[in-house]
């Protein structure tokens, strides 16, 4: 389980690119440490409108996106990514510190948000691993497909 | 002896003369008779006909032969169809009435040997069972032998004239049964000279007097009436052709006591003399229940006006027909302006309809009924008043209408809102401290955590292998770390459910109802329907508040395991539903106990205008409805716009 360089499996040569939008500056900062020990070259963005304009020039394989920001909610966020081209077939993990029950409730209507997964807070290495799994295999666990889900 | 030729002519010219004579006579006579024939028969059908219309009949008894004629209207006397019949004397016997035949053969025996006019009431029966009358005269005829041969007579039908007198004589009887036992005294006394002539049994009743002792006397020497003059103007009054009614007076009894009586009196003729026949009723009794209620109203009027608190009577028809002092003080009205309808024009023009409604549709169902309205004090100011109104009815049973008071209660409603306002203040104030509270768990703590976890995350990833004592305890912190930050965000949900904002209350209600069944091992069956999607936050949180109230409640309470939740959608209102089927409670003893969470729903749901009612019955179970109308959702939610 320890290790300091890690695979996961990518179409790209290059490393996968992951835009995190978290507004708390230490957790952010803690959280982009961790990824980028994974492997993979991350983006903070600290507000929803600094995503948005974050992923027109970051283009992002994966999105890491906190449920509650400053200015505008997770959701919403993956509304407008999916709406424009830049991050329209990301995918997208919303971080929410809601209990389980809910996120429960939460995964079986993600489709109708335009997410991939719903998580509850904190990243972990588990929940990373389900992430990037799914960007290799995309057909296996989720119902509806982010490009479904944008259109 | 020798007859000359001569004598012989003269003879025979005799002869001849004497027998064209004797012819011609005989001629005469026979024209004579035919004639005296003719005016017999004319006589005989001049009887017939006079018989017939007089309805009356003839007989002629040929007492020798036993052969009896009769004659005359046969039809409408003994239903024999002809004008004559002849028959035997018996049969007339026959048709006699059955108790008449004695009287019948009596009278006709005794004429008979008396050689007396007979005469005889008494009744025939007709084949067809009609009974008629008969008033019959005769008489009888005797041969040289003084033995009686003929009966000639004649009989009247008198059964109209009889049923007349019968009638007459039965509407006497009934007069006189009446005077007699009728339930007022009854008098009958001569103008002339003031004497009784009759007196009938509630008179005796009355007066203490007997009949006998004041028959012949006047009511002056008895002591009846103290007033002759009284008398004397009674009197002239009637002789001036007036009935007098209703004329009061007093009269001793013969025990002395005076009694108060009211009569009416009318003059009446009685074998040839004037009378007064008076009719008198002892209202004694009565006066003295008139003036006890008069006595009992007149209290009421006292304690009414100097009460403190407004007095209302309306009669059947809902019109207001008395307010007491205290309401034409405070309203500066007249009391006539008040009454009808008057009274509804103090109210405030926001309140008139309501109540007016209630007022309305409790005398319809004729219920008790209660209510609050401001009403205009003559300043110009308006108060709050708690009114009620029970209905009234009459000794018979009929309703005639409410009675109610009113008070002011502005006092107690000031003091009401004032709580109720801490209260809402008090529910504001805690909900801002729990979701001060829960950001903080939520924004600092949490977000803290999570750094914790993943900075633990890095340590071990960074670890060499070969530690693997250290790794373990690392991963073991991380679960742990992992746990509390679990619990915190639980925590931070349940003081502000931010998800209730995120998936609306639906969602937020499905998901407590499944938290709360999975923590607690009961049964909720939560039924929803489509909300209306602009639901104000602030409703939403109400409710979300309520649902939660009322099913820990429940949980706590009912000592069942199966609870219905539900939140409905009606065109007007959005309804929520908390059922069990427990032990129930008693209604009236909910403020008591477990007061404070009955309270801050009822709080609660006045903050968005709604309204809560809990029903419970012992051994039924309990239902809670929250409802919130829904011009409140647009004007809500057009204020958080």
């Amino acid at each position: 389980m320890s290790s300091s360089t890690r695979s996961f499996p990518t179409p790209h040569s290059r490393p996968l690119r992951l835009l995190l939008v978290e507004d708390h500056v230490a957790l952010a900062k803690a959280t982009a440490e961790f990824l980028r020990e994974s492997g993979l070259d991350v983006e903070i963005a600290s507000s929803g409108k600094s995503a948005l304009e974050t992923v027109a020039t970051f283009r992002p394989d994966v999105v890491l996106c906190d449920m509650c920001l400053p200015d505008m909610s997770g959701l919403e966020v993956v509304k407008a990514f999916r709406a424009g081209e830049d991050a329209k077939n990301a995918i997208v993990a919303v971080l929410t510190s809601m209990v389980e029950a809910d996120l429960d409730l939460l995964e079986r209507n993600a489709g109708d948000y335009g997410v991939n997964f719903f998580l509850s807070k904190p990243m972990t290495e588990q929940k990373l691993d389900r992430v990037l799994r799914e960007l290799a295999e995309p057909e296996a666990g989720q119902e509806s497909s982010p490009s479904a889900a944008a259109d | 002896m020798m007859v000359s030729s001569g004598q012989w002519y003269i003879l025979g010219g005799i002869l001849i003369l004497g027998q064209t004579f004797l012819i011609v006579e005989l001629l005469r006579h026979r024209a004579r008779r035919k004639k005296m024939q003719a005016d017999l028969t004319v006589a005989n059908d001049q009887l017939r006909l006079a018989l017939e219309a007089g309805h009356s009949v003839g007989w002629d008894w040929d007492v020798r032969s036993g052969r009896d004629q009769w004659f005359g209207d046969l039809k409408s006397i003994f239903g024999i169809t002809a004008d004559t019949y002849s028959g035997r004397v018996e049969e007339f016997h026959d048709r006699i009435h059955p108790e008449d035949r004695k009287l019948v053969a009596h009278a006709v025996a005794e004429a008979r040997r008396l050689a007396r006019p007979y005469s005889a009431e008494f009744r025939v029966i007709r084949p067809d069972g009609g009974v008629r009358w008969l008033t019959a005269t005769g008489k009888f005829y005797y041969g040289p032998d003084s033995q009686a041969e003929r009966m000639l007579g004649i009989a009247v039908d008198i059964t109209e004239r009889k049923s007349i007198h019968e009638a007459l004589r039965a509407s006497e009887e009934k007069f006189a049964k009446a005077f007699r036992q009728s339930p007022m005294a009854l008098t009958l006394t001569r103008v002339r000279d003031d004497r009784y002539i009759e007196v009938n049994e509630a008179f005796e009743r009355v007066t203490g007097w007997n009949r006998n002792e004041v028959i012949g006397r006047t009511p002056f020497e008895v002591g009846l009436w103290k007033d002759a003059g009284q008398r004397d103007n009674l009197v002239n009054r009637l002789l001036k052709g007036e009935v007098v009614r209703d004329f009061a007076f007093h009269a001793k009894t013969r025990a002395g006591e005076e009694r108060n009586v009211l009569g009416s009196a009318e003059l009446i003729e009685v074998e040839g003399e004037t009378c007064v026949l008076s009719v008198a009723a002892d209202i004694t009794e009565l006066k003295r229940v008139e003036a006890t209620l008069r006595e009992s109203e007149e209290r009421f009027r006292l304690v009414a006006d100097t009460a403190p608190v407004v007095i209302w009577m309306a009669d059947a028809d809902s019109l207001a027909t008395y307010v007491n002092k205290t309401w034409l003080e405070y309203t500066g009205g007249s009391f006539e302006d008040q009454l009808g309808h008057g009274w509804v024009r103090n109210l405030h023009p926001e309140d008139a309809n309501r109540s007016w409604e209630i007022y309305r549709a409790a005398f319809e169902r004729r219920e008790y009924f209660q209510m609050e309205y401001r009403l205009r004090r003559a300043d110009g100011e308006y108060r709050w008043f708690f009114d009620s109104g029970v209905p009234r009815y009459n000794a018979d049973g009929s309703f005639a209408g409410y009675i109610g008071s009113a008070i002011d209660v502005t006092e107690r409603r000031m003091a009401e809102e004032t709580l109720s306002m801490v209260s809402r203040r008090l529910i504001e104030a805690q909900e801002e401290e729990r979701s001060r509270i829960a950001r903080e768990l939520h924004d600092d703590i949490s977000q803290r955590l999570s750094l914790l976890v993943l900075n633990l995350e890095r340590s071990r990833r960074s670890m060499p292998a070969t530690l693997t004592q250290a790794g373990d305890a690392i991963s073991e912190t991380i679960k742990l770390a992992l746990e509390i930050s679990s619990d915190t965000q639980a925590l931070s949900h349940r003081l502000h459910s931010s998800k209730l904002e995120l998936l609306g209350l639906t969602a937020a209600s499905a998901s407590y109802c499944r938290e709360l069944s999975d923590q607690r091992g009961v049964t909720i069956d939560f039924h929803s329907e489509t909300l209306p999607n602009n639901l104000a936050p602030e409703i939403a949180l109400c409710l979300f508040r309520v649902l939660q109230e009322a099913l820990q409640n429940a949980i706590k309470h009912s000592g069942t395991t199966r609870f219905q939740v539900s939140l409905r959608s009606a065109p007007a209102e959005i309804m929520l539903t908390v059922h069990d089927s427990g032990r129930g409670f008693d209604s009236t003893q909910i403020t008591r106990g477990r007061g404070l969470g009955i309270t801050s729903m009822k709080e609660r749901m006045k903050l968005i205008h709604g309204q809560i009612r809990i029903e419970s019955q012992i051994q039924r179970g309990t239902t809670v409805r929250a409802s919130v109308p829904l011009d409140t959702l647009t004007k809500a939610a057009d204020s958080a716009g």
